[in-house]
């Protein structure tokens, strides 16, 4: 779970290391899945998302398909 | 831990490792037993109630903490200033976490970000102030390599 400077250096890091690309995404997105992520983190009744809470947090980040499935 | 149950020992424990970091401190066994006034013995087992539900990551030969999402317990690649100190995280998601970590307790939220590109080793930079997240570098993107069934197979990698 990387930043990049651009989908170029994506496309780069994947064919230097033979890693397949995975999911690419923009700021605004990892801001969106990050705040209901760890909102909660701080507080004494934090517990880890269910597998329904969280693709419901992929999605509403934007982050939707295959790739963001647990039971996948 | 949606599969065990959460004792209060255990909420307290994961907060005063939490707590622990971002008052810029390494937090143990021993310093977190010391902290609540309990056994180590006691603080052990809720260290491995913690990690068996993948609340932190300890390293594999002992009770060192890798990992208590968001922070990490080892330098990363992802350095978080927040005011006066810094902390470190484990990956980006869990560097922009941190923040909104602080803000969901009604803690100050700003702070500035570093990291590197993977491909090239390049500076990148964050900021969040006043709610929002933005960059100096407004191609950059987020690559999560592993799909995410397959994020607790190696979540070191991951």
């Amino acid at each position: 779970m990387r930043l990049f400077r651009s989908e170029e250096h994506v496309r780069q890091w994947s064919a230097t290391s033979g890693i397949p690309v995975g999911a690419v995404f923009s700021l605004d997105a990892l801001w969106r899945l990050a705040q209901p992520w760890f909102h909660n983190r701080l507080s004494s009744t934090w517990r880890r998302a269910t597998m329904d809470e969280a693709h419901a947090i992929f999605e509403q980040a934007g982050l939707t398909g295959a790739f963001w499935r647990l039971d996948g | 831990m949606s599969d065990r149950a959460v004792t209060d020992l255990d909420a307290s424990v994961r907060l005063t490792i939490l707590n622990g970091f971002l008052d810029g401190r390494a937090p143990s066994v021993a310093s977190v037993a010391r902290d609540l006034g309990l056994g180590d013995n006691d603080i052990a087992a809720a260290f491995d109630r913690l990690a068996a539900g993948r609340a932190i990551v300890l390293e594999p030969s002992s009770r060192d903490i890798l990992m208590a999402a968001p922070l990490a317990g080892v330098p990363t690649d992802f350095s978080v200033r927040l005011g006066d100190r810094s902390v470190y995280a484990n990956c980006i998601w869990d560097a922009v976490g941190v923040p909104a970590m602080l803000a969901g307790a009604g803690r100050p939220m700003d702070a500035t970000i570093a990291t590197r590109c993977a491909d090239c080793a390049a500076p990148l930079g964050l900021e969040v102030r006043d709610g929002r997240l933005t960059s100096a570098d407004p191609d950059a993107v987020v690559h999560f390599a592993v799909p995410a069934a397959r994020w607790w197979a190696d979540i070191v990698f991951t």
